[in-house]
């Protein structure tokens, strides 16, 4: 029982920090600083102990419903530095919105718990609690900008959304459970080892249905835009990272709780991967010709994270070949997480009234305001984009190879069309802020030490992990999915 | 020879259709809410079919008893006892997509349903297990302390993530009030 205790200890530090800060900021009231040190501090330590002792093979904990493995600590502590960097990038622009902080960091905290539990979890009921504990924070924090309807809008369009959704999970969990008689997810392998039944199909294909729509894959990418835009934007920066990365290794965890290398399954796994296809296809489509229209940049990123989303589904269909793994999806995440952040990060920075949002005309001649602004967001543009010395470059060659491997030719041509036109707008962003003079409308850039330096180090990591990723690559190659 | 199991799940699954239908139907909202009471009833008589004695008993009370009376309490608070009459009319693609996808999912819901034939439970909690460790209160009491625990552990921080939230969005409100915050 020590040893389990010993394991969870990751877990364990991150729900005492949840419950210390929760007492700060219920004690020191008038002061924002110490919820803000002491969820610092929690991720910070949460990663610490999640990176320093890797487990060497998986260890299954709480009759077999949470796995402490290297792929569960390395999305655990992941999504803490990238919690970390959130707090530290923007505490200017809550300050600024008038945003209570101490609520913040704790609904921060708990999201972060939740999205963890979620990758660990080999639990159908598990998984259900932990997307809530997770989207919870989520849709109260898509709120938390006071006195604008559209934040407003946004948080109640993703609640109503969001438990719809949550819903169709739970329709999908029961449909399993009557299948199979458990809700676990290594017995439910066992038992798909012999064929899948109608009633099985029905039920995993409803619980990916809520994962695809919680990765927001068109066709069910509706409420990405409006919620991005109306969300405070380290919450649209966290939801793009944190909720994307938690999102997307929770559905491969689903997918593959049936056995697809058994012969009883070849035809469910044909209707599977189409079931994938159309969401990639539509999500790449969409998302990348819907982007060259937007105005808003919020709005852009979220169309831009719409494609994301297609380019990790190219990854999902790999997996299912059982030599080509995970790993590609794991290359994408960490890239594109790294990137987000940066630019949303970057994004905190725009002192935009408040009734427009920043816009592209934000950007204009912004080279002879801010160089360095220009530079950094350079990077983050042309690692979108996908060009070569950023890891943009790696993150899509890695699924465009991995989606190879598995046979999805035509798929790969059409992703890499769609790459060229999600090209124009990036590269139409960088030509608005050097090519052009400042517009009288453009709004200014504020100066704040603590974003400068996430967004320093984001733009590093984008540059050195384009420039050397074989350490990388090898890395995340270590880290299997276990069925 | 009559089966009575099958004849009470039928009633009670008939009566949880036709209410759940009023309750998105019926304009006025607290004939909608007086509907969900008689979904909530259906629920509690099915669970009791399959010898879930406690989770029946426990949906009339927190269910039909607690919530409910949260719900006719929020319409009484929103004094919306006019019927609703704007009902926005949405586009006939999506109309054509929904029905689409609606009908499928029935049709695949009465192919499973035809080829089940018969209920059987499933699950490793059979009745006579359930008796064997002491009837429906301590089987569940023990589930959820052992194997359980960690859900149980989890779903506390849902609660305390719902708890911060509700107040970080009510406390909004008393600021906004006041006109400085």
């Amino acid at each position: 029982m020590m040893a389990d205790l010993e394991m969870l200890r990751p877990w364990i530090f991150l729900a005492s920090g949840i419950l210390l800060t929760l007492l700060i900021s219920v004690i020191r009231t008038e002061s924002k600083r110490p919820a803000q040190i002491s969820a610092l501090l929690t991720v910070l330590g949460t990663a610490i102990f999640s990176f320093k002792s890797p487990p060497s093979e998986a260890v299954f904990l709480f009759s077999g419903a949470l796995e402490v493995s290297s792929l569960s600590l390395f999305a655990l502590g992941g999504m803490s530095v990238l919690a970390a960097m959130f707090i530290l990038g923007t505490g200017h622009y809550l300050t600024r919105e008038k945003i209570h902080i101490s609520d913040y960091y704790h609904l921060l905290l708990i999201l972060v718990l939740g999205g963890s539990v979620l990758v660990a979890s080999r639990n159908l009921l598990l998984s259900f609690i932990a997307l809530e504990v997770m989207s919870l924070p989520a849709y109260t924090l898509v709120g938390f900008r006071r006195n604008d309807s559209r934040s407003n809008e946004a948080a109640l369009k993703y609640f109503i959304l969001g438990g719809a959704m949550g819903a169709v999970f739970l329709l999908g969990s029961s449909f399993i459970f009557g299948a199979t008689g458990t809700l676990d997810l290594s017995a439910v392998f066992t038992e798909s080892k012999g064929g899948t039944s109608l009633l099985l199909q029905l039920g995993h294909l409803l619980v990916v249905l809520a994962f695809l729509f919680k990765v927001a894959a068109a066709p069910l990418h509706f409420w990405k835009p409006d919620v991005y835009e109306g969300a405070p934007t380290p919450v649209t920066g966290i939801m793009a990272t944190i909720i994307t990365s938690a999102s997307f290794l929770g559905l491969i965890r689903l997918i593959h709780m049936i056995d697809f290398s058994s012969p009883g399954t070849v035809g469910y796994l044909e209707l599977m991967k189409s079931a994938l296809r159309v969401a990639a296809i539509a999500s790449l489509v969409v998302g990348s010709s819907v982007m060259i229209t937007q105005r808003s940049l919020k709005r852009m990123l979220a169309y831009s994270s719409i494609t994301h989303t297609g380019y990790l589904l190219l990854g999902v269909l790999g997996a299912f070949d059982e030599k080509v793994g995970i790993t590609s999806v794991l290359v994408y995440l960490l890239g594109y997480c790294v990137m987000s952040t940066g630019a949303f990060v970057l994004l905190t920075l725009a002192k935009a009234p408040a009734d427009t949002g920043t816009e592209l005309i934000d950007l204009t001649g912004l080279i002879k305001r801010s160089p360095f602004l220009t530079f950094l967001w350079t990077v983050f543009f042309f690692s979108m984009a996908g060009m070569p010395f950023t890891v943009g470059f790696f993150t899509k060659y890695s699924v465009f190879m991995a989606s190879l491997g598995g046979g999805e030719t035509v798929l790969v041509i059409l992703a890499a069309i769609c790459t060229v036109v999600g090209a124009y707008a990036y590269l139409r962003a960088i030509a608005l802020m050097t090519m052009r003079d400042a517009a009288p409308a453009a709004g200014d850039w504020e100066f704040s030490p603590g974003s400068q330096i996430v967004a320093i180090v984001a733009a590093g990591f984008v540059l050195f992990l384009g420039i050397i990723p074989n350490a990388m690559i090898q890395y995340l190659k270590g880290i299997p999915l276990i069925h | 020879m009559i089966d009575y199991p099958l004849l009470a799940f039928s009633a009670f699954s008939t009566i949880a259709i036709l209410g759940s239908l009023m309750v998105i139907f019926k304009k006025n909202p607290v004939a909608s809410a007086f509907a969900l009471v008689a979904v909530f009833f259906s629920f509690a008589g099915l669970y009791a079919l399959m010898s879930a004695h406690l989770v029946a008993a426990l949906q009339i009370l927190v269910y039909t008893g607690a919530i409910m009376v949260l719900f006719v309490f929020v319409i009484m608070l929103l004094n919306q006892d006019r019927p609703v009459e704007d009902f926005k009319s949405s586009s006939g693609i999506f109309k054509l997509l929904s029905g689409i996808a609606v009908s499928g999912f029935v049709f695949a819901l009465v192919k499973v349903a035809l080829l089940a034939r018969s209920l059987t439970p499933r699950g490793d909690m059979t009745e006579e297990k359930i008796s064997e460790l002491g009837g429906n209160v301590k089987a569940i009491a023990e589930s959820l302390f052992s194997d359980h625990v960690l859900q149980f552990e989890i779903t506390s921080f849902l609660i305390l993530a719902a708890i911060v939230a509700t107040i970080a969005l009510a406390k909004r409100k008393a600021h906004s009030g006041r006109g400085h915050s």
